[in-house]
């Protein structure tokens, strides 16, 4: 006799830019650290990618305190791109990460194109690195960047020098402090992207009163959290009518609703940033919540309601 | 792996005013928990404040299964807190970051302002419950006589205190650092202290001079808790930054560069 039917769980793959992802959910760089610190609490295997620290063309200490401030569900961050640089990534934190199984996302930062260009020639190569993330919106690190990562030449020259040298899909990462977010992504699309992601942090800032000052020490910080779900919402949905290449959506993804309204939006993955600060288990919680719906609803396929919510113009 | 649940409220009484014990069911963190650590605390459906509070462990009772906090109600998330009456539940996670470490010498002195004290009485119960003779002294410091909090738990373990305010309404009148060069006379000592930055600055400077082994607690705005957000750093001593939550709370007071501290 042959076995009873055994109904399989619904289907969680998704594919961007040729790489295989068992499932659409990742972290958000500078939100997961390299996965350590969550390791102690979940099985990081269980995660579609992940997306680790900002890594730049020289170790950096960090900003002076204050770092954090809350904000009505949210918070600003200004932490300055605290890392170690680039040979203590790749031989100290690269082979831990990569005996993972998992494909591993490198976000990468810098101050002018060659250094981008420097990043990914050292870093995209490296056995275990399966995508470059290019930071081009850091909010906190100096104002040069800030202006250049806002505008489409600026990204498009980036990403096209970039291209050449970068040895697996590059991924830019966009800033939402910018008038027109899929001229960016055009024109990230059109200089070689693989995918985009977005948004990073929206410009923003805290008053202590009683000091009389910014509650940062930088005086500015990056909003994140449910706060600014909205936003990233609507500048994902633009950007998929915008381009033709994959859309990672970011932005206060808190639960498995807030994952399904982003791919319903049209992104193909997402990445869970601030949320792994207040829920140490957001991302498997969501995985769980996402394959409940997808039962529940008799949808075979996580694929089938990637830009379900579209509307015809 | 680190036990995160949701805890169920057992106790919540006042201790003085605008101070709080808050007591929780929570078997996997008790076991855990370890002088110096804390635990992060949420309420289940809070988005506003958003982050997680650290509060360090007052009692942990492995048998019972039951974890304590004592807190003031200081803004949004410790007001959130005091909200929760026995039956509501929380959700935590710990216990977190590092613990006190042994002392050396023949005498301990524990230094403690305000809420710094509750890491210092749950490290002074299991310091008298351990089989090695040490003189135990507690330094506890408030704004006033009825701010002082935890003397009858080191009563209950028999560890000699000395009380400071800074309006003598109970103790010597003035700083609780005002009472530790005298405490540190004659017998080799290692220092614990807990509190505002200013009076860890003050043991600090002291103890340096007298080259007595010393360890902070520290308290710093956090939001992951956990080491991932690198919120809730302070300069270390020789250069770079120190996570108060995952390279400490507890740091020996020469590993801080006070120069940089706000």
């Amino acid at each position: 006799m042959r076995e009873p039917h055994v109904a399989t769980g619904p289907s969680l793959a998704v594919e961007v830019a040729g790489m295989r992802l068992q499932n659409p959910v990742l972290s958000a760089s500078g939100c997961f650290g390299w996965g350590e610190e969550y390791a102690r609490f979940w099985d990081l295997r269980r995660m579609g990618a992940l997306v680790g620290k900002a890594v730049t063309p020289h170790a950096r200490p960090g900003n002076p305190d204050v770092r954090i401030a809350e904000t009505p569900a949210g918070m600003l961050n200004a932490i300055g791109l605290q890392n170690p640089g680039p040979a203590a990534f790749r031989e100290t934190i690269l082979p831990r990460v990569h005996s993972l199984g998992i494909p591993i996302w490198v976000n990468v930062s810098a101050n002018s194109v060659q250094e981008y260009v420097d990043l990914c020639g050292m870093l995209s190569a490296e056995p275990g690195v399966s995508a470059i993330e290019l930071n081009l919106s850091c909010p906190n690190v100096g104002r040069g960047r800030a202006e250049f990562c806002v505008a489409p030449d600026a990204v498009a020259e980036t990403v096209s020098a970039c291209r050449p040298v970068c040895r697996c899909p590059l991924i830019p990462k966009l800033s939402p402090n910018t008038t027109d977010i899929a001229a960016l992504a055009r024109a990230a699309e059109s200089a070689g992207a693989d995918a985009v992601s977005l948004i990073n942090t929206l410009v923003g800032m805290a008053i202590d009163v009683d000091r009389r000052r910014p509650v940062l020490g930088n005086r500015t910080g990056g909003l994140s959290g449910p706060a600014v779900k909205p936003v990233a919402l609507r500048m994902v949905y633009e950007v998929v009518g915008a381009v033709s290449i994959p859309v990672i959506g970011i932005g206060g993804i808190a639960c498995w609703r807030d994952a399904l309204e982003f791919l319903m939006a049209g992104a193909t993955a997402v990445q869970v940033g601030t949320a792994n600060f207040f829920n140490p288990m957001a991302i498997p919680e969501i995985l769980d919540g996402l394959e409940t719906w997808l039962r529940r609803n008799e949808i075979a396929d996580v694929r089938e309601i990637i830009g379900a919510a579209r509307l015809e113009k | 792996m680190i036990p995160i649940l949701e805890a169920e409220v057992l106790d919540h009484y006042e201790v003085a005013p605008e101070h709080f014990v808050l007591t929780l069911d929570a078997p996997p963190i008790a076991e855990q928990a370890r002088p110096g650590q804390f635990v992060m605390l949420r309420a289940l459906d809070a988005w506003d404040p958003l982050l997680p509070r650290a509060f360090s462990v007052f009692h942990a009772d492995s048998e019972g299964g039951t974890l304590s906090v004592l807190y003031r109600v200081v803004g949004r998330g410790t007001g959130r807190l005091r909200g929760h009456e026995p039956g509501m539940y929380v959700r935590a996670w710990g216990p977190l970051g590092n613990q006190f470490r042994l002392p050396e010498g023949e005498r301990v002195v524990l230094v403690g302002g305000g809420v710094g004290v509750p890491p210092l009485v749950f490290w002074a119960e299991r310091l008298a419950a351990l089989a090695v003779p040490m003189e135990i002294v507690a330094l506890i410091g408030a704004q006033r006589g009825e701010l002082l909090v935890g003397l009858e738990q080191l009563k209950r373990a028999r560890v000699t205190f000395r009380c400071a305010t800074d309006d003598g309404s109970a103790g010597h009148r003035g700083y609780v650092t005002d009472l530790l060069p005298r405490t540190l006379e004659g017998k080799r000592a290692t220092v614990y202290a807990c509190g505002p930055m200013p009076m860890l600055r003050a043991v600090a400077r002291i103890t340096e001079a007298t080259e007595t082994p010393t360890e902070l607690a520290l308290e710093a705005p956090m939001a992951c808790g956990v080491g991932a957000c690198l919120g809730c750093t302070i300069p270390r001593r020789g250069g770079g930054y120190a996570r108060v939550c995952s390279d400490g709370p507890v740091f020996p007071a020469r590993d801080v560069d006070w120069s940089l501290m706000p």
